[in-house]
């Protein structure tokens, strides 16, 4: 068996930069030599297919009711990339009709059986595609597919921007589902995204509280803060960023996220 | 003890729990113990007084002084400490059970009816005020359910000592004093002093809590008024000790079960249900006449009812209240119906209906019972649906973690 780990990112509400640092994470990790599958679990307001700018022939959706096994579901974009390891990704169907059922297809039953659908996927990609890290993007909140997602990974990276809004927020969600996500083995960490005081320029000007800030945070949240990425705005508002980490590895963005990338794996060894 | 079992994805502490239960289910089971036995308590002490033995004076008086001093100790609670005014109410039911197995008499029936009235009518409204002020809604119509569990298991088991032992009525009494008494230990396992006895301010409300107060206040009073009716359609004797039995299986199992499902769906669907089947229940007495049979389904369906409004009701006044106003809602909305339900039931009223005309009464009982769920139906829901939400959630997270850890086994 793979020792491979599953790394759910999550956030309370949307904009937080996930999918883009969710993209980017596993691509650098694809692209340092290790296999690597990300999955587009973002089933209420898929962006992968737009982010990828792919459209596969079968989704997560139809693998979720049965109609596809992981294989079939499952896009390498290594050769296209040119990534040293492997970088395998699984879409979520953003068609109407699509979102619509997954919106209102909430009896228990079929969740269930969903879910171990996905569970036997998820070995399918350990043992036969022998993944080093699987990394599932959610839906923003506390959502049932949200809860599933998270259910089924081993480390859980919460994403939250510098302000009060997003901090409360996420402050009532530990309460409400993380404490008891963590009973059945998840553990879960922090990530800051789109810290203000940086720039291009100017990336590691952070304020000079920055470091009191993240230890209150991480008391009250009781969890290890394990990044703290700089808003850039070149990336923010880019007509459409594309794996910055692999295509400008000198960007700051890429050097943070190369940071990042050495302490998720920290994690994943403990 | 432990007491996991019970209080398992509950909030209340256990200590707290338990100073609930022993505090409301003592009281109660005392108050229903002397419901049974009363008619024969006062015989036995006015023996030789037509008034007293024939025409339920005590038990008359017994119910008015308990409404009056239920109201008085709701009006009174927020003024005085809640602990000492239970202490009061424990202790002079007690000593006046004692008294009764002393002296006898028609001066001492008077004063035995004002002294329990005053124990029970004094000290109810705080008791279940306890209730409120522990629990939060998601819990409470569960934490209800279990005090009406409660009450009817120490209700058997004295019935059933006194039963067993032979004790006659003079050790009933003494029996009863001793079921008063155990709401005491509720005092020494807790303090019992709500949050309302810290208030300064005058506790208010918004305007709309009495509006739907009242609309579930009418379907409340109106099921005591038709079940008091009811008992009239019953002949003298066809209740048999084991049909008596069975309605108050069917009170406390489903007054138990309505708590869980109160929690989880809301307060309307077990009222609504109770009333439906309490309206059916009339409707089969009037199309079949009254038989055995039909006695015997109508005393465990309406016991099913009564379980479920027990319940629902011990509920619903704390859900709508807050912290030193909470006695008020008991004293109107539970006090009042369940005296109207027995207090009514002991009058000696002459038959209303005329012989023979059984199944018309029965259909009128059926069709005002029916009427009884508009109010329901307009009343706001009292457990909030982002609480129903919150609980299923926590469900589906445990669900899916356990399908997780499942096939994590597999591997």
């Amino acid at each position: 068996m793979s020792p491979g780990k599953t790394l759910a990112l999550h956030s309370y509400k949307g904009g937080t930069g996930k999918t883009t640092l969710i993209s980017n994470l596993a691509a650098f990790f694809a692209k340092s030599g290790m296999r690597v599958c990300l999955l587009d679990f973002d089933l209420y307001a898929p962006s992968m297919t737009i982010y990828f700018r792919k459209t596969p022939r079968l989704y997560l959706n139809n693998l979720l009711s049965g109609e596809a096994d992981i294989s079939d579901v499952l896009v390498d974009l290594s050769p296209e990339l040119g990534l040293d390891g492997k970088l395998f990704l699984g879409f979520s169907s953003p068609g109407k009709e699509d979102v619509r059922d997954i919106e209102i297809k909430h009896e228990m039953k079929w969740q269930l059986a969903a879910l171990r659908r996905f569970l036997s996927a998820k070995n399918q990609l350990f043992e036969e595609y022998k993944i080093d890290y699987l990394f599932l993007d959610t839906s923003p909140g506390i959502r049932y597919w949200s809860i599933n997602t998270l259910a089924t990974a081993d480390i859980l990276l919460l994403i939250m921007k510098d302000n009060d809004v997003d901090i409360e927020g996420t402050k009532k969600m530990v309460t409400d589902i993380y404490d008891s996500l963590t009973k059945f083995g998840s553990k879960y960490f922090i990530i800051l995204n789109k810290v203000p005081g940086a720039s291009p320029i100017n990336e590691y000007n952070l304020r000079a509280n920055e470091k009191a800030f993240e230890a209150d945070l991480e008391k009250s949240f009781g969890t290890k803060i394990v990044g703290s990425i700089p808003c850039f705005c070149d990336i923010q508002f880019s007509r459409h960023e594309f794996l910055f980490a692999v295509e400008q590895p000198e960007h700051p963005f890429s050097k943070k996220l190369a940071a990042l990338a050495e302490r998720i794996k920290a994690l994943a060894l403990i | 003890m432990n007491l996991g079992f019970l209080t398992k994805d509950l909030r209340i502490s256990s200590r707290k729990f338990l100073a609930a239960i022993l505090l409301n289910s003592g009281t109660l089971a005392w108050f229903f113990l002397f419901i049974i036995f009363m008619p024969d308590i006062f015989e036995a002490i006015t023996p030789n007084d037509p008034l007293w033995s024939a025409h339920q004076t005590g038990e008359i008086l017994f119910y008015a002084f308990a409404v009056l001093w239920s109201i008085i100790g709701s009006v009174i609670a927020v003024r005085i400490s809640r602990r000492k005014l239970l202490i009061t109410s424990i202790l002079l039911g007690t000593f006046s059970m004692i008294l009764v197995a002393i002296f006898q008499g028609t001066f001492f029936a008077a004063i035995y009816s004002f002294f329990l009235g005053m124990s029970l009518g004094l000290g109810l409204p705080s008791s279940m005020a306890l209730i409120g002020d522990y629990t939060d809604v998601e819990e409470r119509a569960r934490v209800s359910g279990t005090v009406i569990l409660g009450t009817f298991v120490i209700a058997f088991a004295t019935i059933g000592v006194i039963g067993i032992f032979d004790l006659g009525i003079l050790g009933a009494v003494l029996l009863m004093a001793i079921v008063r008494l155990t709401s005491i230990f509720a005092l020494v396992c807790d303090k019992c002093d709500g949050e309302g006895q810290k208030l300064t301010e005058k506790t208010r409300l918004p305007s709309g809590t009495y509006r739907e107060f009242f609309f579930y206040l009418i379907p409340w009073v109106m099921f005591s008024i038709t079940s008091c009716l009811a008992s009239n359609l019953i002949p003298a004797g066809m209740e048999s000790p084991t049909m008596t039995t069975l309605r108050y299986v069917f009170i406390a199992v489903f007054g138990f079960m309505s708590g869980v499902v109160a929690d989880r769906f809301g307060r309307k669907l077990p009222i609504i249900f109770g009333l439906i089947v309490l309206a059916s229940s009339f409707v089969l007495l009037g199309f079949f006449g009254v038989s055995e049979t039909t006695v015997t389904i109508y005393l465990a369906i309406s016991g099913m009812a009564w379980g479920l409004f027990f319940v629902v009701f011990l509920a619903v006044p704390g859900d709508l209240s807050v912290s030193g106003s909470r006695e008020k809602f008991y004293g109107i909305g539970y006090i009042l119906p369940i005296s109207i339900l027995f207090g009514f039931s002991s009058v000696p009223v002459p038959k209303i209906f005329p012989p023979g005309s059984e199944s018309s009464f029965s259909q009128i009982l059926s069709l005002i019972t029916f009427l009884s769920i508009i109010p329901v139906l307009r009343a706001k829901e009292t457990l909030p649906e982002l609480k129903i939400r919150e609980r299923r959630l926590k469900e589906h997270i445990e669900k899916v973690g356990k399908a997780v850890l499942e096939s994590k086994k597999k591997e």
